[in-house]
């Protein structure tokens, strides 16, 4: 009797270390989520698609709490956190490539953006040619060169800008550049146009 | 003994089970708490509170931190000896201070935004201002790329404004403002030096206008600054015409192809109808007059214009203006139909006061002050 007793409790306890240490702190996981976070976060991610760097870090967040919480518990089980962990990762994953698409989306609309400028500069050169001469024309003729020429030097600072990678700030840049160089266009044009009529109603 | 040896231990065990069964129900682990300030620390990095509300949201984070820290410690001890009490206070800190960080982030980021555009309105006032009162100014070439420069500046701040990068419009701003007042600050005082000879100004207009009142006869006198040409008849303006000049109209005309408007008083000595000017029609002054020779000879002598510069003749008051901007060598030009209307009212001998301006500095409106 007494031997049935002391069997069972060292039946118990046996079964109690099993169960308590068979679950581990699934580690490797853990450092697989992280390094893919910090790669996310190297291609841009908390500057391009911030919203989804910070849905990614916190669910990142939820499995070191599932970890933690199960940690606190006698009989552990990390598989909640682990199936977390990779889908941690996943994400992390994804939200890279969109980081890289969202980058790829702002170059080829900087580039676009800097050839459109480049090429109404060109136009605005040949409009400054056509438009009318005189003493009338000459000094507004002087003051839009001036600001064809800043447009000109504001263009190759956006493409030296854009070679450094801050890809927002260059997009504005750019954008700034075009408008002015638009504007110009229309109003040589308009005067050009104005001229000619008056020359072919005279 | 034996039986008793088995209830000892039966007892012993059902107690340390108690005790351990009780211990885990009072001393439950911070989830919760832990949660609530996990999902807060989010809300707060969306709500950008990094950038605009740095110090609460560094506390958040660094509560959480030490929450988690702590959590991960008590649990390394025995189960019976763990204490979550401090975690779920540090998490509770936590949350209180994301909820701060996210109030102080929006009124913040609403703060940055208004004062932004407060600055974007006023450079953008005082560029307009600028180019209203001073632009017709002779600009050196060296300030107007500066000041080309400035506008494509403001712009660029306008879109980061647009695209909410509210650090980038700051420092654009900065720059367009900088240029802005350091070109106000230059030709404010150019022109209040030539406005220095606002008295003697106001004295050739009223004995103008006196003249005009004494023999009912028409006047006319040019307002260079304002571009105004006032028609007077009996004393009292008649009618107000647009007028544009040389381009280097401030100061007065020194020499021939120096693109300058006299000032004086002028009187008309003949009129030009169509086809015997090629400006329409003109009225031409009886430029140079006793006092321009006279500052010609002066000027040549002590060594500020060369010995073969010439006085210069042919100001005329004309038409075929109305082009917005200085063109002429020095006339004064009009609108066709505006001239038509002056032409008509001058005879020969109309007196034609030219002068900087007919008020004083303190006079003019002056949106730099």
């Amino acid at each position: 009797m007494k031997n049935k007793f002391f069997a069972s409790i060292a039946l118990l306890g046996l079964t109690t270390l099993l169960l308590t240490s068979c679950s581990k702190v699934p580690q490797v996981e853990i450092d697989a989520a992280n390094a893919a976070i910090e790669q996310a976060r190297m291609a841009g991610a908390d500057v391009y698609v911030h919203e989804n760097f910070v849905a990614l870090q916190d669910s990142m967040n939820v499995a070191m709490v599932k970890i933690e919480s199960q940690k606190s518990k006698f009989f552990k089980k990390y598989s909640d956190a682990k199936e977390q962990l990779v889908s941690v990762t996943q994400l992390a994953g994804e939200v890279k490539l969109q980081t890289e698409a969202r980058i790829e989306e702002l170059k080829v609309e900087i580039q676009n953006t800097i050839a459109e400028v480049q090429s109404l500069v060109e136009a605005n050169r040949q409009l400054i040619l056509e438009a009318p001469r005189g003493k009338e024309g000459a000094s507004a003729l002087v003051a839009i060169k001036g600001e064809v020429d800043a447009i000109e030097v504001s263009i190759n600072e956006t493409i030296a800008m854009f070679e450094t990678g801050d890809y927002l700030a260059t997009l504005d840049k750019a954008n700034a550049a075009k408008e002015k160089a638009s504007s110009i266009n229309a109003e040589l044009t308009e005067v050009i146009a104005k001229f000619k009529a008056n020359v072919r109603g005279r | 003994m034996k039986i008793r040896l088995i209830l000892i231990s039966s007892l012993l065990l059902v107690l340390i089970l108690g005790i351990a069964i009780w211990r885990v129900i009072t001393n439950k682990p911070p989830d919760h708490e832990i949660n609530i300030a996990r999902k807060m620390i989010s809300e707060a990095e969306l709500a950008k509170s990094p950038k605009y509300a740095t110090g609460d949201y560094l506390k958040a984070a660094l509560y959480y931190d030490s929450a988690m820290a702590e959590w991960s410690r008590e649990n390394e001890r025995f189960i019976l000896l763990r204490n979550y009490q401090r975690i779920g206070f540090l998490a509770k800190e936590s949350a209180e201070n994301s909820k701060n960080a996210i109030a102080n982030s929006k009124r913040n980021i609403t703060k940055v935004e208004d004062i932004l555009e407060i600055r974007i309105h006023e450079i953008e006032k005082r560029i307009r201002d600028f180019e209203k009162n001073l632009g017709s100014f002779p600009i050196i070439s060296a300030h107007q790329k500066e000041i080309i420069a400035c506008k494509l500046q403001y712009t660029e701040a306008v879109q980061a404004y647009k695209n909410k990068n509210y650090a980038a419009c700051n420092l654009n701003l900065d720059s367009a403002e900088t240029v802005i007042n350091k070109v106000f600050v230059i030709y404010e005082e150019k022109l209040a030096a030539y406005l220095k000879e606002h008295p003697r100004w106001k004295e050739m207009v009223a004995q103008t206008i006196n003249y005009s009142k004494k023999n009912k006869s028409f006047a006319i006198i040019v307002d260079k600054l304002d571009r105004e040409c006032y028609l007077y008849k009996d004393g009292k303006v008649l009618s107000k015409y647009t007028i544009e000049l040389g381009s280097n109209w401030i100061g007065d005309k020194n020499q021939q192809g120096d693109k300058s408007t006299p000032e004086g008083l002028y009187k008309v000595i003949e009129k030009k109808s169509n086809g015997q000017t090629k400006y329409y029609k003109a009225l031409l002054l009886d430029y140079p007059n006793e006092e321009d020779k006279k500052r010609f000879l002066q000027n040549k002598k002590d060594g500020t214009l060369k010995p073969n510069a010439s006085i210069g003749n042919l100001i005329e008051i004309h038409g075929d203006g109305g082009k917005g901007v200085d063109w002429t060598d020095g006339c004064i030009a009009l609108k066709n139909t505006d001239m038509d209307l002056l032409f008509a009212k001058s005879p020969i001998g109309t007196k034609v006061t030219i002068v900087g301006s007919t008020k004083s500095l303190n006079e003019l409106t002056h949106p730099l002050k």
